[in-house]
């Protein structure tokens, strides 16, 4: 941890950022089961997963308090992984309409051509 | 290295500690591991004819019931790190091994959800869904496990004489650093697989 921030000074912290993810699992768990149209339960669900994650880097993690360095370390990280996630979708995307396989293998053409 | 040189600086070269480095760099390469499973769970679903919804398959009770564990462990293992910091060992060991124990009832019920899965006579092999629900959660709780040995090993250094140790508390931020990214993981895993 920095010199910025003192464990100690921020244990009440801790426990109202652990309250405050236990709520936001509850409120996940009752937005999906209220079934919210497509896609918006898809956003609800992936913005309440970002503020969880956020909420445990910056205050569980002492992001909030971090140097530079740490920063640029997670800048780059992040630069990358959004080809990560990106190019391979990209890469689908493009040949959607052409190739989908089943989940369920019961079904006996694993690979459909449209 | 020179002695001087050894005592003047032998932790620290770049502003940060070394140790905080090299953990972060390490997270780092884990989210671009955990990344290209979650991007690979995104084209195989996207390119399903069906997805099976993950309220009828999966066990969204118990998975919430491992979720909180998870997040009272982040709680609990951030606390030991502030109880170190204050030099107050006996409140050390009550969350550390508090944390150690929220982890071990998060893989006794992961483990009762695969027993239960097996029984039915799902595997891996039995279809794409499960295939990407065993590769994730299978490698999620690898790290448990990584993590349960780490902390276990950093209450058994302090009972020897690693309380006074000057990386001691470095090692258990670190051990939290690494805790709280297995949580992170978790919290895009659940509803990625149980929810939506």
């Amino acid at each position: 941890m920095s010199d910025h921030a003192d464990a100690k000074s921020h244990e009440k912290l801790y426990w109202m950022v652990g309250g405050a993810l236990f709520v936001l699992t509850i409120a996940t768990v009752l937005v999906s089961k209220y079934h919210i149209p497509h896609p918006w339960n898809y956003v609800v669900g992936i913005a309440i997963a970002v503020l969880k994650a956020s909420l445990v880097v910056s205050i569980f993690m002492h992001l909030k308090w971090e140097s530079r360095l740490i920063y640029y370390v997670l800048g780059i990280t992040a630069f990358f992984a959004v080809f990560l996630f990106v190019l391979p979708i990209v890469d689908f995307s493009w040949t959607t309409g052409q190739i989908i396989h089943r989940a369920d293998p019961a079904g006996h053409e694993a690979v459909e051509h449209h | 290295m020179s002695a001087h040189a050894a005592v003047a600086a032998p932790y620290e070269n770049t502003g940060v500690p070394d140790g905080k480095l090299a953990i972060w760099l390490f997270l780092a390469s884990e989210v671009m591991l955990f990344g290209t499973l979650f991007t690979s769970y995104i084209v195989l679903r996207t390119a399903a004819a069906s997805w099976p919804v993950g309220w009828e398959v999966l066990n969204v009770p118990l998975a919430t019931l491992n979720t909180f564990f998870l997040i009272a462990s982040s709680v609990t293992i951030v606390m030991a790190h502030a109880k170190a910091s204050a030099r107050d060992k006996a409140g050390f060991y009550r969350f550390m091994g508090l944390t150690v124990l929220l982890s071990l009832a998060f893989l006794v019920v992961k483990g009762f959800e695969y027993g239960h899965k097996f029984h039915e006579g799902h595997f891996p092999s039995t279809s794409i869904f499960y295939a990407v629900y065993f590769t994730t959660t299978g490698l999620h709780g690898l790290h448990i496990i990584g993590g349960v040995a780490w902390n276990l090993g950093l209450m058994w250094w302090a009972g020897r004489d690693g309380w006074d140790d000057r990386l001691f508390l470095g090692r258990v931020e670190y051990a939290g650093l690494y805790w709280h990214f297995v949580d992170i993981v978790w919290i895009f895993l659940f509803p990625a697989l149980y929810l939506l």
